[in-house]
């Protein structure tokens, strides 16, 4: 098990040491690093001043290691606009991103789970393809254009429910609950439409199993089969799609925050790439990856209490 | 190889293929179909609803015909995805071979780098890319091509690594076929069926990524040629103005074709794979 741990820890270290570099040959994609650092209108004096500045006229693999010497201080770089360190910038928008993709997943399993298992116990029936036939098409919404058929019908023609902004909420920090939902169903439906698939299927394959059909036999009641036996092994693989999907579900946020103005860090990014802050765009990239790798390795680890099978050597 | 008639078998996938059909169709006769020039800015007539004087959805805030321009940004969804699948599988299978046919630490360093793209929000990686070199129509097409790369090469590696010790490959070795001939012969066609079912889920994938980065202003898709996810940006800013239909209609479009992919995409792997139901 330590053993385990040691070498997943090895590898989330790994992963953000590449994602890093990634960030950081980005610079030279357009030829000139200078080029994406200055405003477009700056002077060559100043474009030289600034080169020499910050090391841009040495040899690359020299800037390589101090910029990796930097990220490891927990400084990447200085935002253009505000002047500040970017990865404060990009810390401090977190939370909300944070929320809206919890909310998000949670809206996706709940209901994803759900509907999954209603389509497996009712298999043949009309229900049962209905509920296929809005999976198949929550895959297919694109979630910009979900978010604004949202706010057209729920927000604009009913007025339920807010449209934009991040609200006040109950809890200092947290969104009101009514800005939550629209968002939150926008970025959440592909991950509920996936989810839905994915227990349908792993429900019909317990149910056809040994241990289910002695459930059965033993006269447990329906709902004790489904929920206990049957359910409880569908689950597994419904685990890991879910860390799979919360790189969707941040894909999601980043579009999603602008449409409903929501504080998050998906919005700062597009912020920036029209303000060209190109270091808060590598900060953002970099923090995303390192929290991806970790919570990645949180579901790994999550096997092993859902599957004791799951033997992590 | 399946054969596609009995992936067609299937209504769903005979649905799938119509939707996908329709669009390629439409994309093809844009300018026959056009009941007007898509381009024409008519400022008498700025956001009329649908069914208005010869404009069956509708027009823009500039007065253009929203069908016409829904018939011509097929165009550039349909041009710019398959571009970036052709781009995408002509770097995924040949490193994919590659990466299962040599093993060691070509593979280790082939595999990890999927991982860590894998483990980035797509979009956010798309972004930061075409932030660096800077929005236009080929470098929308590059960057989505380029980063799709991953799954091709994974299927293809997995294909390879558990036929390449079976009989007909040892065989072809002891025939004296250099390796590079038994990747392209005896290893690559079996990984076919595998590949389409990939190449159907990327290309909805990047129909959807396009359209969201014209969406957000960052495709650099020239604004007069018109596109779909530039018609929902368009359309978010009337909204609020009573005009639904601009941001509606150019949605329904995209919804329906990536549903047509989705639909194909299933049956396919379906017959491929008949465990997967």
């Amino acid at each position: 098990m330590l053993a385990y741990l040691v070498r997943r820890l090895l590898l989330v270290l790994v992963v953000v040491w590449g994602t890093a570099t990634l960030a950081f040959f980005l610079l030279f994609l357009s030829g000139d690093p200078v080029n994406l650092l200055l405003p477009l209108d700056a002077t060559p004096e100043v474009r030289e001043q600034f080169r020499k500045a910050n090391g841009f006229d040495r040899p690359v693999w020299q800037q390589y290691l101090s910029y990796l010497g930097r990220a490891v201080q927990g400084d990447l770089g200085i935002s253009l606009r505000n002047q500040t360190p970017a990865l404060g910038l990009v810390l401090e928008r977190m939370p909300a991103s944070m929320v809206l993709a919890g909310a998000a997943l949670l809206f996706a399993v709940v209901f994803g789970v759900l509907a999954g298992v209603i389509a497996a116990v009712r298999k043949g029936t009309t229900l049962e393809f209905v509920v296929l036939f809005f999976a198949l098409l929550g895959q297919s919404l694109p979630v910009f254009w979900l978010a604004l058929m949202l706010i057209l019908v729920f927000g604009l023609e009913l007025r339920w429910l807010p449209i934009s902004g991040y609200g006040m909420g109950a809890i200092p920090g947290l969104p009101a609950l009514a800005n939550l939902v629209l968002p939150a169903v926008a970025v959440g439906t592909f991950s509920m439409a996936a989810i839905t698939r994915l227990t349908r299927g792993g429900v019909l394959r317990e149910l056809r199993s040994d241990h289910v059909r002695t459930a059965r036999a033993k006269g447990l009641s329906e709902r004790v089969v489904i929920y206990k036996h049957a359910l409880r092994n569908a689950a597994i693989p419904v685990v890991t799609v879910i860390g799979l999907q919360l790189g969707n579900l941040l894909s999601g946020a980043v579009i999603t925050e602008t449409i409903f103005a929501w504080p998050g860090v998906g919005r700062l990014v597009l912020t920036a790439v029209t303000q060209q802050d190109f270091p808060v765009v590598q900060a953002a990239v970099i923090v995303f990856a390192v929290m991806l790798a970790v919570i990645n390795l949180a579901v790994d680890l999550l096997y092993g209490v859902l599957d004791p099978r799951v033997r992590y050597a | 190889m399946p054969s596609l008639p009995r992936v067609l078998r299937a209504p769903s996938a005979l649905i799938g293929v119509g939707l996908m059909a329709l669009f390629v169709l439409m994309a093809l006769f844009a300018p026959v179909i056009s009941p007007h020039d898509p381009t024409q800015q008519d400022l008498q007539a700025i956001t009329q609803p649908p069914g208005v004087e010869g404009h069956l959805l509708g027009t823009d805030r500039l007065g253009r015909d929203m069908l016409s321009r829904i018939y011509h940004g097929a165009r550039l969804s349909l041009i710019v995805a398959v571009a970036g699948v052709l781009i995408g599988a002509a770097i995924g299978i040949p490193l994919g071979l590659i990466s299962g046919y040599l093993g060691g630490r070509v593979d280790d360093f082939l595999m990890r780098l999927g991982d860590i793209q894998l483990s980035l929000p797509f979009i956010l990686l798309v972004i930061a890319i075409i932030a660096a070199l800077g929005p236009s129509l080929s470098n929308t097409i590059l960057v989505l091509g380029v980063t799709s790369w991953v799954l091709y090469a994974r299927v293809v590696r997995g294909e390879v690594l558990s036929l390449k010790e079976r009989e007909f490959v040892q065989a072809a070795h002891a025939l004296g076929a250099s390796g590079r001939r038994v990747m392209l012969h005896h290893l690559l066609p079996n990984a076919a069926g595998p590949l389409i079912v990939v190449a159907t889920l990327e290309l909805a994938r990047l129909i959807v990524t396009e359209a969201a980065l014209s969406f957000l202003g960052l495709s650099g898709v020239p604004p007069e040629i018109p596109s779909w996810g530039q018609m929902l940006s368009d359309g978010r800013e009337v909204l609020f103005f009573g005009g639904w239909w601009v941001a509606t209609f150019p949605g329904v479009a995209i919804s329906l074709l990536v549903l047509g992919i989705n639909l194909f995409g299933d049956a396919l792997a379906e017959v491929l794979d008949p465990r997967s139901r």
